[in-house]
């Protein structure tokens, strides 16, 4: 039903050197909750309002349910959209707002009503329905512009941050709640975000753009697990993961992660991907997340090739866990730790490097140079 | 105790600015109350030497004189007072139509030579309307509008003050309403017609003030395009009227009521949409 299909889509606006979306080339199944994510000016919005209808394609094709709609008007795409600052008609109240699209496709007025009600009871918001948008507040807004667009009952939803101008309760409440509607009603939707939680915690799949290019795309878990390049890894997960430059050596069979401060021995499961096809080792990025990395107790053995030394530089308190940042010559790594750890700003600590959730990339193009998943150390 | 604190709390210059600046609005009234007055005067205290704001003993005698008796040669006064209402009704619909669609195009859209027809607009607002009246005149003979309802609301359809008023106000209507409706199904001519005139509804009702104020007082249309006393408008009438009839002692009964219902409508209309002006509420709909 409602499947997209991108075809090599480019944005060129005028005067300006670089494409605003590159090549972008992609099949979003039906039904899918596709989330576009990335930093401002990477491409997101534009995408998504070239899908909309609201900007031209300068090169490309793009399909909805199989139909070529390049040059089809907005009105005659079947998609509805909800925007950031939530675009109501201020002149008209909650329930002619959501029966506005209704009227203008000259829906019958009964079939208008009951598609209204069933909207507004699925939102909670029938007690507002005669309120005009002015006598709302943020989440009642936001929640009057998502009945707007599930009234339409459309092959595709669009999404152009909804949730950034409410608060973080508000946005934590509301984020749920799309989901929720979406497991409900299982309209295919494309939903851009900056928030990189936004994407991990709605999408089915995310896409990662960066310059207008696609960097990855993959389900959350496998975003998170496996990225594909630098930028991902440090895009996705906060605090981001910590990145240490470096080289690859052998010493003794042994394949070693080193740099003037550190040697860290590489799992075995990832040495052969680093050996493969004769890559460049001596220009190496690895990285690791803060949850892969530990601080020992003080008066561990000292026995263990796998640590780094530091000294803890600031303590972020989350509740049930911390952060610590440890500062280790030039370097500074975030290593998470539980809230009770007994640690105190200056204090030296080592800290345990899991090798088998370690990422590698090339420093030269940044791609991941790890082919298997993670491993045992 | 709570009103006692309340006052300790205006100031000096808030007594100051409060008391002069309703001495001054008082003063601004005083026209306004002379004028209502002045109509219901009987002949005798019009004359009264020095004049008298209030009237004695008030009568509908001038109002009489005035739709029963006037009237030049063959014109009734109710012909003149039908074209006046007819053609401010007009141009008011006209004029509202055509600067709301030329301030949307111009503001929210963007075509070749965009930039010149804002200048050329610009430009048309320097002019003193005495400067284009023989222009004006050679355009409605030309067409042959002299002594038709065209030739009144013609001069003032393009109205560029109206334009900018407006090009202002619908710039800040968001550019998403417009992509909102736009996904739900609008043309072009709903996009207007459900949101961008009634958004503009403050601009236009300022628009609307001026617009009838300038129109309903108008002689020049009247006195340049009409020939044909028939077609001539109440503005006109009366102020041929005043000073026709300087010296004579009948004709104030019937200057006296005609000032009066020359000048009502226009306090009708801005008590109308003076709420309307002030009422902005564009933004209520996003953040």
């Amino acid at each position: 039903m409602g499947n997209i299909v991108f075809k090599h889509i480019f944005k060129q606006y005028k005067g300006e050197d670089q494409p605003a979306v590159r090549d972008f080339h992609l099949q979003v199944e039906d039904g899918e909750f596709l989330v576009l994510v990335g930093p401002s000016g990477c491409g997101k919005s534009t995408t998504l309002r070239m899908l909309a209808g609201l900007e031209d394609i300068t090169r490309g094709e793009l399909y909805i349910d199989g139909k070529f709609v390049n040059y089809t008007s907005p009105k005659n795409r079947d998609i509805a959209m909800v925007f950031q600052n939530y675009a109501l008609y201020p002149n008209l109240s909650a329930y002619e707002n959501m029966a506005l699209g209704l009227k203008l496709r000259k829906t019958p007025r009964h079939d208008i009503e009951q598609r209204v009600n069933r909207a507004a009871r699925i939102l909670e918001i029938s007690h507002l329905l005669e309120k005009k948008p002015n006598q709302l507040s943020g989440g009642q807004k936001q929640r009057v512009a998502l009945g707007r667009a599930i009234v339409r009952e459309p092959k595709v939803f669009l999404m152009d941050e909804p949730l950034s101008n409410l608060d973080a309760k508000l946005r934590a409440q509301m984020r749920a709640e799309i989901i929720k509607l979406h497991g409900t009603i299982r309209t295919t939707t494309v939903y851009v975000t900056h928030d990189q939680v936004e994407a991990m915690t709605m999408g089915t799949r995310i896409v990662v753009m960066k310059g207008g290019v696609i960097q990855q795309v993959a389900p959350p878990r496998e975003l998170y697990g496996a990225p594909a390049n630098l930028f991902v890894a440090g895009f996705i997960g906060s605090p981001q993961m910590n990145f240490l430059e470096g080289t690859i050596q052998q010493r003794d069979g042994t394949d070693y992660f080193a740099n003037r401060r550190f040697r860290l021995p590489v799992a075995p499961g990832h040495a052969a991907d680093l050996r493969a096809g004769g890559r460049n080792l001596r220009q190496i990025v690895m990285g690791i997340r803060p949850e892969h990395a530990a601080i020992l107790p003080p008066g561990t053995a000292d026995d263990d090739e796998r640590t780094v030394t530091g000294v803890v530089e600031m303590i972020e308190m989350l509740g049930a866990d911390a952060y610590a940042y440890v500062k280790s010559g030039e370097q500074s790594l975030i290593v998470r730790t539980e809230a009770h750890t007994p640690l105190q700003v200056g204090d030296p600590v080592r800290i345990r490097i899991d090798m088998g959730k370690a990422h590698f990339f090339d420093q030269e193009s940044g791609l991941s140079l790890r082919t298997s998943g993670d491993v045992s150390e | 105790m709570a009103l006692f604190k309340r006052i300790r709390k205006i100031k000096a210059f808030d007594v100051f600015l409060v008391a002069g600046l309703t001495a001054l609005a008082l003063f601004m009234l005083l026209p306004i109350v002379f004028i209502i007055n002045h109509a219901f005067k009987p002949q005798n205290e019009l004359f009264l030497f020095p004049p008298t704001f209030f009237v004695k003993h008030p009568t509908l005698r001038s109002f009489e004189l005035l739709f029963l008796h006037a009237g030049s040669d063959v014109v009734p006064f109710t012909r003149y007072l039908f074209n006046s209402v007819f053609v401010a009704g007009i141009t008011l619909a006209l004029v509202i139509l055509f600067s709301a669609m030329a301030a949307y195009v111009l503001a929210k859209k963007s075509f070749p030579f965009k930039s010149l027809a804002m200048s050329l607009i610009m430009i048309s607002l320097m002019f003193a309307p005495e400067t284009v009246q023989i222009p004006r005149y050679l355009i409605i003979s030309g067409l042959h509008a002299n002594n038709t309802y065209f030739g009144h609301v013609l001069p003032y359809l393009a109205s560029p003050v109206a334009v900018f008023l407006l090009i202002g106000f619908i710039a800040q209507i968001p550019n998403e309403l417009i992509e909102a409706i736009k996904l739900d199904g609008a043309s072009e001519g709903r996009i207007f017609t459900r949101l961008i005139l009634p958004l503009s509804a403050p601009a236009l009702a300022t628009i609307s003030i001026f617009t009838f104020q300038g129109v309903w007082t108008d002689v020049e249309t009247s006195s340049l395009f009409m020939q044909d006393e028939t077609m001539r408008t109440l503005a006109f009438y009366v102020n041929s009227l005043v000073s026709g009839l300087q010296n004579s002692v009948a004709g104030q009964n019937m200057a006296a009521a005609a000032g009066l219902l020359v000048f009502l409508p226009n306090l009708i209309m801005f008590l109308l949409f003076q709420r309307m002006v002030m009422a902005t509420m564009v933004h209520s709909g996003v953040k």
